[in-house]
């Protein structure tokens, strides 16, 4: 305190030589100390003018969530498909997608690409909830910004930066044996140096039968910010084993929901991953930048999986796939134009994907290249106009080998593709912004996607195009204090969506697809203690042309809504409530909407926390009300009634707990 | 280069309505602009208050030279003072309350600081009337408020820059400059850096927007060496 006004420091003190005035004294009256702050917990430094919902760090922890895919639930405009009720297969669907949503929502981890050149799921539990600072969703398709895939949604996680000495323990147990813990130290030094360790270890038998998991994730950070900039290397170790219980048909969730189907007793589906990362940011001058990371993530996949109705397989198969990154960019600031900020920057993505299975090898590697630039020009003090292009190629070389092949003397195909965006940003004052915007997308067909082909005629490559789409859209956002709300309605119109149709049992481009949603959200901090956070989610997504038309897309539910509290009791106590539905939907797969649909559920999920010094002890029951439902569904062809197209579950957990002990030491 | 998605770029019912809506919602808002404040001044008030009664409590460790100063003035000081309200004693008492009782310090800090303040603008105007020698910084209460007063100016100007932002980068600069009575900014220069250099920039930028620092005409009658820490906390 004292040293705001102490008169006649002397200058020597301050360790430098400040040139003698003859006229004035040597001394150095202070000024109070003014403090410069940016909310980083509530503002994206994503450079796209479309609605951003950030999640921060405090929401994470008062919804005593234990993964992302259980913060991202009941998201405005977030639809989560879980396939075991465990987050170990889910999926992220923005826009309405279903089954094809993981190749149509880019997941990214500090600006790291999770999503895959093939159709395997990004891993959403690759990053510990421990580890992360905020989850930015960012609604709508962002093609420009960040190409291949950003179709329906970003949904970019922002890991926590090392500042003073941290460590964390957390020790969990809960339902179906349950055991998970997490440790993490780290630091950032005087000297520039920063660091970020951790561990995430989880086993579990799960719901069902056969559906045992076990996951260990290492990770490791080192950083050195200097004057102009920073370095970091990252280095992450994933072990991922799950046993997979599959589908049910109708009889068999009535004799048993937990059971798994004979045919699929010994399937499973483990994977290894590894991923290095460097990256660099520079200060070229005092308004440009350059950032790039150099990735490099190796999976190696081993499975088995069945047919129903068959004996159990017994040979394993194998799913390798490297992918190699390079994302540079520039970012800077033009005085001269109103301070426009613009964003030039290429991506070179390289994919080797090889798949061993008893049908035959496929070798398949893919190379993506693409560049963009991005304006954003505040034409007045409170309008911002973003406008921005991107070209994009692919280059696919593939070969098959085995009875099947399509390819097997190896093919090329190759696609390019150019898009572009237009919006605008208005900030009426503190509380108010308008957004309007537009926005081209695509999406390159994936490499296994390309190696199924038609049956009729037998075995013939389908070249699949690349889907391509606009996206427009507009939205009002409020915020006051804690407070906020935002309306969101939009319209989505693709060609060429790329789907697996499994009743021809091959990848096609779907004719005219259409979307058009509507998307409210708000929190209300009733009190200092009580806070309530509610959002709705309306999606109409469907074919508008070809055989299909006016048929509603699987797997996606018209409505959804989440209305959930926070109320701490005292200092130490704190509790949460959250309601989560979703209506009814067609089964994956079902493009001809003949099945009866999946009917829709209402779950209702609570959680206590009580702190004490260091520590924080809470307890999750999730599905309270003991629903039965089915998250996910799908058409299956059952072989007890002549292999005939039948409604087949994946039953979703009934009531379970957790418990949770953490320390927190700072 | 097949590329622009023909079907889709046709206007639909819906995007009439879409931008029909967002024009509207434009139109809306368009009037009613409100300037906004880069970052939050967080704990600024606390600080005043600290500065106001930390003065008070170190008034006497200030260096001999410039209490030889404060002395000489002090006769043309004292006949602004006889003019002053009856409210001044308050000033004292509470000063002296504050110096005996620290510990009750936050309790009343909020009112002291707010009759604290009063008093200033009276004392300052009181000054003003009855004499130009009373400009000086080294009488203690004008050199609060020119403090404030520089405080303010540099708050106004301050700035998170948008890449030191996006890359996290946090730390505290600090800047001294000389002042003069013209209210001339000169030497402005980094004593501690943040270890970013952005943010050293932006630093020394806020400091050197704040000229021509006018006031200082009121308040000094010759250069004088001021520092200031910015703190660029990212919450």
């Amino acid at each position: 305190m004292n040293k705001f006004l102490s008169l006649g420091v002397a200058v020597a003190t301050s360790g430098i030589a400040l040139p003698v005035y003859s006229e004035i004294e040597q001394a150095v009256t202070e000024i109070p100390a003014i403090v410069v702050s940016a909310a980083r917990t509530k503002q994206s430094t994503l450079t796209t003018p479309a609605s951003i919902t950030v999640i921060t760090r405090k929401q994470i922890e008062d919804s005593g969530s234990k993964h992302i895919v259980e913060v991202l639930r009941g998201q405005g405009g977030v639809q989560i498909n879980d396939l075991y009720g465990d987050g170990s297969r889910a999926t992220v669907d923005m826009r309405g997608f279903g089954d094809t949503a993981s190749s149509n929502t880019l997941v990214l981890i500090d600006g790291r690409r999770l999503n895959n050149s093939d159709i395997g799921s990004p891993d959403l539990n690759s990053i510990a909830l421990e580890d992360v600072e905020r989850i930015e969703v960012v609604q709508g398709s962002a093609g420009v910004l960040f190409g291949d895939q950003a179709v329906g949604g970003v949904i970019n996680i922002i890991t926590r930066q090392p500042g003073a000495l941290r460590h964390s323990l957390r020790l969990s147990a809960g339902s179906y044996n349950r055991v998970s813990l997490h440790a993490m130290t780290s630091q950032a030094l005087n000297n520039g140096i920063n660091y970020r360790v951790s561990l995430d270890l989880r086993d579990s038998d799960n719901y069902r039968d056969h559906n045992e998991s076990s996951y260990l994730n290492g990770f490791a950070k080192l950083g050195y910010d200097y004057s102009n900039g920073s370095v970091f290397a990252e280095l992450q170790y994933i072990d991922d084993e799950l046993n997979t219980p599959g589908a049910l048909f109708a009889d068999e969730v009535a004799a048993n929901r937990k059971q798994v189907n004979p045919s699929f007793a010994t399937d499973f589906s483990n994977a290894e991953t590894t991923v290095g990362r460097i990256g660099l940011v520079q200060e070229l001058s005092s308004n440009w930048s350059f950032e790039g990371e150099l990735t490099n993530r190796e999976t190696d996949g081993l499975f088995r999986i069945s047919f129903a109705g068959s004996p159990p397989a017994t040979e394993n198969f194998t799913q390798d796939r490297k992918v190699r990154e390079f994302t540079p960019r520039f970012i800077g600031f033009i005085p001269a134009w109103n301070n426009t900020m613009l964003t030039l920057g290429g991506d070179a993505v390289e994919s080797d994907y090889k798949l061993s299975t008893s049908f035959g090898d496929q070798f398949n590697d893919q190379s993506q290249r693409s560049v963009y630039l991005q304006a954003v020009v505040p034409v007045k003090n409170m309008l911002d106009v973003t406008a921005g292009v991107r070209h994009a190629s692919v280059d696919n070389d593939l070969r098959d080998a085995g009875m099947f092949a399509i390819y097997p003397n190896g093919v090329q195909i190759e696609d390019d593709v150019t898009v572009g965006t237009l919006g605008l940003a208005i900030k009426a004052n503190d509380s108010w912004r308008v957004l309007v915007r537009a926005d081209q997308n695509y999406r390159f067909a994936k490499v296994d996607e390309f190696l199924q082909p038609a049956y009729t005629p037998a075995f013939t490559p389908i070249k699949l195009k690349t889907q391509q789409g606009l996206s427009l859209e507009t939205g009002v956002e409020w915020a006051q204090g804690s407070n906020t709300a935002k309306l969101i309605i939009y319209q989505l119109d693709l060609e060429n969506e790329i789907v697996f149709d499994p009743v021809n049992f091959a990848n096609i481009n779907l004719d005219d697809t259409e979307r058009r949603g509507l998307i409210a959200s708000g929190y209300w901090k009733a009190t200092q203690r009580l806070g309530y956070s509610v959002s709705y989610t309306f999606t109409d997504a469907e074919v508008t042309s070809g055989v299909s038309s006016g048929k509603d897309i699987p797997l996606v539910a018209e409505h959804s809504a989440l209305l959930s509290t926070d109320y701490s009791i005292s200092e130490a106590w704190q509790v949460f409530a959250e309601i989560i539905a979703k209506s009814d939907r067609v089964f994956a797969g079902d493009f001809d909407n003949e099945l009866a649909s999946l009917p829709g559920y209402g779950v209702v999920n609570i959680k206590a926390e009580y702190n004490i010094k260091d520590f924080t002890f809470s307890g999750r029951v999730n599905n309270v009300l003991d629903k039965q439902y089915s998250d996910i569904g799908q058409l299956g062809f059952d072989p007890n009634a002549s292999f005939a197209a039948a409604e087949a579950f994946y039953p979703s957990p009934e009531i379970n707990f957790l418990l949770t002990a953490a320390w927190n030491f700072r | 280069m097949d590329t622009a998605a023909k079907p889709i770029v046709t206007t639909t019912s819906m995007s009439f309505l879409l931008h029909g809506l967002a024009f509207a919602g434009l139109l809306l808002v368009y009037g009613q602009t409100t300037k906004l404040e880069e970052g939050v001044g967080r704990g600024v008030e606390i600080q005043l208050i600290s500065s106001v009664l930390v003065s008070d409590q170190q008034e006497t460790d200030v260096p001999r030279k410039q209490q030889a100063k404060t002395e000489a003035l002090s006769e043309a000081i004292s006949d602004a003072e006889q003019k002053m309200t009856a409210e001044n004693s308050l000033t004292a008492s509470v000063s002296r309350q504050t110096v005996a009782e620290p510990v009750d310090r936050d309790a009343v800090g909020q009112n002291i600081a707010e009759q604290k303040y009063i008093i200033q603008q009276k004392q300052l105007s009181v000054f003003e009337s009855a004499a130009d020698t009373v400009r000086s910084t080294n009488a203690s209460q004008p050199q609060h408020t020119i403090l404030e007063l520089l405080h303010r100016r540099i708050s106004d100007n301050k700035e998170y820059p948008y890449l030191a932002r996006r890359q996290r980068r946090e730390g505290v600069a600090t800047v001294a400059f000389v002042l003069h009575p013209n209210g001339k900014i000169e030497n402005t220069q980094l004593v501690t850096s943040s270890r970013a250099a952005a943010l050293d920039r932006a630093a020394l930028s806020a400091v050197k927007h704040i000229e021509p620092f006018t006031a200082a005409q009121d308040y000094l009658d010759h250069a004088e060496m001021f520092q200031v820490d910015i703190e660029f906390d990212l919450l």
